[in-house]
């Protein structure tokens, strides 16, 4: 009889759900993407009834439902910590305990009810381990080094472990309120953007300025000379505030904070401090991560790296570690964010707790649900869309549309497993086309300006446009990573090249998404480049689409020329009554 | 809606609901880009809420079911239909508010058109319930969701009390029992800095696996 | 494992409650205790409210 661990992270952000059986990933999805709240963290009831019904089985069949940190450990800290800080804490407890004490206490009750599931059966994770297993077990290395590093789980921010085929051991952490991702996330704060959502565009806006605020940073942030780190509190406040995560006397050093939803132009002087400091924040972020790795090089000798936790989403951060330390590879799990904690649960169940041999490590990320040939072709009829069944000739027929400078949606198998749009829920354009990154932010996705986009490119090819550091083969395939894009491409290339001349790729490998190499292979020999721009297939404060329905709803909401779903292929000049669909005074944005 | 065109076993529906639901995503489009107008340029509060990406979100109590699926269909164009009559009164007050905003009326008057779609259709397919002979069936769904409303405000009003109330208790917690206690962490804790050694297990690591702490 | 019936929400909660003071006695931090002690009935005084969002608001007036 086969075993089977249902995986569940819930309760912060990003909630998820992961089946395990016999030790192989068989599906994995966020909440978000059924229930169409960004960033969802309730208990990913849908996501979980979608995996199991997915394997065909119900919860009673499940072994094991395993939840992804230990929320009994996590209440001791948050009630200490605001013992500590007393009287500042005052709202924070108020908030904290309301929603403690009514719900996250009792998350045993809540799994029980709303999964069906026996409370016997239940297991917990610690939240580090959670992440540390799901970067190790979801690999295929039988040893290595593993770095995790987060804004907090129970106590740590960040762990130092060794993997191998005794297990995963702890080596060191740092605790709470020593956090580089709590850090990070209080200069997004500062800059205007959403706290854990706005981290990648901080990284983003790193790339006008220089890190000239680095010394200032240094007084928040700092590594040490052992290869940890430490942070001043006395510049933060998100240890005992409700609401806010720095202080006055951060703001000495830093200025006036941006205002929200304020236009950021890097050639203002305004501007461009907003950009030196995110620069500063990155450089000392990465100084630091460098320094824990190479603390771990020395402890472990490994010459294998293995990142998770929601700072191993810095993708800029994870090329200057492979680059600067003695790692000869880097491994970073796809949803390396607290989403990857349900999988790495569930595989420490089938690896340590039940103690079995490890088995097929994940090697593609469209682990969430698809949708089949007849069902879409029977929504098409319905909805009365107008479409071409392009059968055998999908990807020739979206490589033309590509090459002839359309924007595409493309819709293929089951939607991606982590953040990144990976070629199952992607928008597609040429990345050579100069005028393409003002059009696809303005009339598709209506987002900043100074946001770029990524290239997908296919496996083999990507030396030709970037350079490639060496042992990055596994983080470029979940678009983890960050690398130079060479010299002499980046004037062909605008729309994928970031202002630094870099570019956040993914290669993509025939296994691991054979269609989509297919249209980048199709793409190489209309063009003589099967590269692309990828931009995840959703409009701004919408979670990716998940299904044909909000493939099409989105569709018809801005600037995509054709939609393909499965082999269908939608062009949006044959759509008549958009005007409706999209309001009058909407129709001249897209 | 979304939800309704992807549930809905009757075919017929989809392009129905799906269109309702193309209309409920245009007006919050629609919404927005006015709002952003009208609250003008620079640094402002209604600017930096709109701008939050994170704003934009879908109402309701977020279930683990589609409201589609806990009412079923009958029940669900009910709803729509009360749903829809209310929200067309509502916004024919608020045109009529905005006489002097020309641009804003006719926003107004683009949704009211939609909304008379939306009253139409959900009220055509429950006399298509009716003329089946389902009258009764009808009528006590309409009234079920006419109920909702008066216990969906007595919830929300419970909720806001609650809230108080749970405040007020644990503000008077925190003065009483948490300074006292704040007195002995400072005395026992400390606050590790730097790598800290993690604490053995006597546990064996199956025990450690039922433990939430 | 199916067949095992499932015990009720107050017996769950119970295996909750066991577990934080089995946690505080093996971190040693007795003086948490009172603390905890009424925090945890707070906590299932207004899980139980919540259990009855009809009726609450009539609690509240009296408490």
């Amino acid at each position: 009889m086969p075993k089977i661990i249902l995986g569940i992270s819930a309760q912060y952000h990003d909630s998820a759900a992961a089946l395990v059986v016999d030790g192989e990933v068989v599906a994995a999805a966020n909440e978000e993407r059924f229930s169409r709240l960004k960033h969802d963290a309730s208990i990913p009831v849908r996501a979980a009834r979608w995996c199991l019904d997915h394997a065909g089985i119900s919860i009673d069949d499940v072994d094991y439902v395993v939840f992804y940190e230990k929320p009994l450990k996590k209440f001791e800290r948050l009630m200490i910590n605001q013992l500590l800080h007393f009287p500042k804490s005052f709202k924070a407890f108020q908030r904290s305990c309301m929603v403690w004490l009514t719900d996250k206490l009792w998350v045993r009750n809540a799994l029980c009810k709303d999964l069906g599931v026996h409370p016997d059966k239940l297991l917990w994770c610690e939240h580090h381990l959670s992440h540390a297993a799901s970067v190790f077990y979801g690999s295929p290395l039988e040893e290595a080094a593993i770095l995790t590093a987060d804004g907090v789980g129970e106590w740590a921010t960040t762990g130092l472990w060794h993997g191998s085929s005794e297990g995963i051991k702890p080596l060191f952490e740092i605790s709470f309120p020593h956090s580089i991702g709590l850090v990070y996330s209080a200069f997004t704060a500062f800059l205007g953007f959403r706290v854990n959502n706005g981290e990648y565009k901080v990284m983003g806006m790193a790339a006008y300025g220089d890190p000239v605020f680095e010394d200032q940073v240094r007084k928040v942030l700092w590594p040490e000379d052992d290869g940890s780190f430490a942070v001043d509190t006395t510049y933060l406040s998100y240890h005992y505030s409700a609401t806010d995560s720095y202080t006055p006397a951060f703001m000495e050093l830093f200025g006036e904070p941006r205002f929200p939803g304020s236009d950021f132009d890097p050639t203002t002087p305004e501007g461009k401090r907003y950009a030196d400091i995110a620069a500063s924040i990155q450089k000392v972020t990465e100084d630091c991560m460098v320094g824990l790795a190479n603390r771990l090089h020395e402890e472990t000798g490994s010459d294998h790296l293995c990142m998770a936790g929601g700072v191993a989403l810095n993708s800029v951060a994870n090329t200057a570690i492979l680059k600067r330390t003695q790692f000869k590879t880097l491994t970073v799990h796809p949803a390396a964010g607290d989403a990857g904690g349900s999988v790495g649960a569930a595989l420490w169940v089938w690896n340590e707790v039940l103690d079995q041999p490890r088995n097929t490590p994940i090697h593609t990320a469209g682990l969430g649900r698809a949708w089949g040939h007849d069902e879409v072709a029977e929504l098409l009829e319905d909805l009365k869309i107008a479409h071409t069944d392009m059968g055998e000739g999908l990807c020739e027929a979206a490589a033309q549309d590509i090459a002839e400078g359309k924007v595409i949606g493309w819709m293929q198998g089951g939607f991606e497993w982590g953040p990144r749009a990976l070629g199952h829920r992607s928008i597609l354009a040429n990345p050579r086309d100069p005028d393409m990154q003002d059009r696809v932010n303005e009339k598709v996705k209506f987002r900043e300006r100074f946001r770029p986009f990524a290239p997908s490119v296919m496996a083999g090819s990507e030396s030709r446009y970037f350079e490639i550091p060496e042992g990055s083969e596994q983080p470029i395939r979940w678009m983890l990573m960050v690398v130079d894009v060479l010299e002499d491409q980046r004037a062909a290339m605008p729309a994928i090249t970031h202002v630094d001349g870099t570019a956040r790729i993914h290669v993509v490998e025939e296994s691991a998404n054979p269609r989509y190499h297919q249209l980048l292979a199709q793409l190489g020999e209309k063009t003589g480049h099967p590269i692309v721009l990828n931009t995840s297939f959703n409009l701004k404060g919408e979670p990716i689409v998940h299904s044909p329905i909000s493939a099409l709803a989105t569709f018809m909401r801005c600037g995509i020329d054709v939609l393909y779903i499965d082999s269908f292929r939608i062009d949006k000049a044959d759509m008549r009554g958009l005007e409706r669909v999209v309001g009058k005074s909407a129709m001249a944005a897209i | 809606m979304l939800s309704a065109a992807e549930e809905t076993p009757r075919r017929e529906m989809r392009a129905k609901y799906f269109r309702h639901a193309l209309d409920e995503l245009k007006h919050a489009r629609m919404f927005k880009h006015r709002a952003l107008i009208l609250a003008g340029e620079g640094k402002n509060r209604t600017r930096a809420m709109l701008e939050d990406s994170n704003f934009i979100r879908e109402h309701g109590i977020n279930q683990a079911d589609s409201l589609f699926s806990q009412l079923g269909e009958l029940e669900f164009l009910a709803f729509v239909w009360i749903a829809e009559q209310r929200g067309a009164q509502q916004f024919d007050v608020y045109a009529d508010l905005m006489k002097d905003d020309a641009d804003t009326r006719e926003m107004f008057a683009e949704i009211a058109d939609d909304e008379r779609f939306h009253i139409a259709y959900s009220r055509a397919e429950l006399d298509r319930y009716e003329a089946a002979g389902e009258n009764a069936e009808v009528k006590a769904a309409v009234g079920r969701v006419r109920r909702r409303r008066f216990l969906e405000a007595w919830l929300r009003f419970s909720v806001v009390l609650g809230d108080f109330m749970s405040k007020l208790w644990l503000g008077i917690l925190y003065i009483l029992v948490i300074g006292p206690s704040s007195i002995f962490a400072r005395l026992s804790e400390t606050t590790p800095k730097g790598f800290v050694k993690p604490e053995p297990h006597d546990e064996s690591l199956a025990e450690r696996a039922q433990l939430q702490g | 494992m199916a067949d095992k019936q499932t015990p009720s929400n107050m017996a769950i909660r119970m295996g909750t409650i066991r577990q934080i003071f089995s946690m505080l006695g093996k971190t040693r931090r007795w003086w948490m205790l009172p603390m905890l002690v009424i925090l945890v009935l707070l906590g299932l005084a207004l899980s139980g409210l919540q259990a009855v969002q009809y009726v609450a608001p009539f609690i509240y007036a009296v408490f």
